[in-house]
């Protein structure tokens, strides 16, 4: 477990699977990811999967009081950087718990995982999260019909995660 | 900035496209669109445009656009 000052980061359990489905199956909050149906023994079957695995990390953000807030996820690990995705976010979280969960699972794969870099898509109508990267330092490097493909370095992140992190 | 274009980017940092029209004393609180990436989005922009250091704490209190733009010193 990574912890934070307001949030702390843990491994998924299959006890996750009814909080990722209600996450995404939420209409508004899966919009810009691929459909998934609300099925809890396929959930709980992926998670088993996914324990198998030992190039994927899988993360429930937990608020301080231990509830689960956020879900995120490490993965195409390739030989200089790693992918994230699977971000989401629970409705009324503070923009803090927010911040640092992204912090902790950034800082995970860079200093655990030992990347200096990171790569991730982000669909081209999904604005609030395109100026969200580009504020934390992210460059886009190309482009598909429907995501940019974005980079970026853990010197560049850390030097614009400062200004908000208290 | 005038205080026109203020509350456009304002519109533009929410992604509003709700059915009534954002106005200076439009609650920010009961916008969905005042989400924790908008917040910090506000932070960015008053730091950048303004000049002014606010952290996402100190906004996620905050009433109405007028309050923003008091910072702002719009």
């Amino acid at each position: 477990m990574l912890s934070g000052k307001f949030v702390n980061l843990r491994d998924i359990e299959t006890k996750d699977a009814k909080f990722v489905l209600s996450l995404r199956c939420d209409e508004k909050k899966s919009r810009y990811l691929h459909k998934t149906e609300f099925d809890i023994k396929a959930q709980i079957a992926y998670i088993e999967r996914y324990k198998k695995l030992d190039n994927e990390y899988y993360f429930i953000i937990e608020n301080k009081s231990g509830e689960p807030i956020g879900t995120y996820r490490i993965y195409d690990l390739r030989k200089d950087s790693f992918c994230i995705g699977s971000w989401l976010m629970k409705g009324g979280v503070s923009s803090e718990e927010m911040l640092e969960g992204d912090y902790l699972v950034r800082k995970f794969g860079f200093d655990n995982l030992k990347f200096n870099k990171m790569h991730f898509d982000v669909r081209k109508d999904n604005k609030k999260v395109i100026r969200y990267h580009k504020m934390m330092g992210a460059k886009v490097i190309g482009e598909t019909e429907l995501d940019y493909l974005f980079e970026c370095t853990k010197e560049d992140y850390l030097k614009h995660i400062k200004r908000f992190l208290v | 900035m005038k205080r026109e274009k203020f509350l456009e980017k304002i519109k533009d940092i929410l992604q509003y496209k709700g059915d009534k029209d954002l106005t200076y004393n439009s609650n920010l609180i009961d916008l969905d669109e005042w989400d924790s990436l908008s917040i910090i989005s506000t932070v960015a922009f008053l730091d950048s445009e303004f000049g002014k250091k606010v952290t996402v704490s100190d906004l996620q209190n905050i009433d109405t656009i007028e309050d923003l733009a008091r910072i702002a010193g719009v």
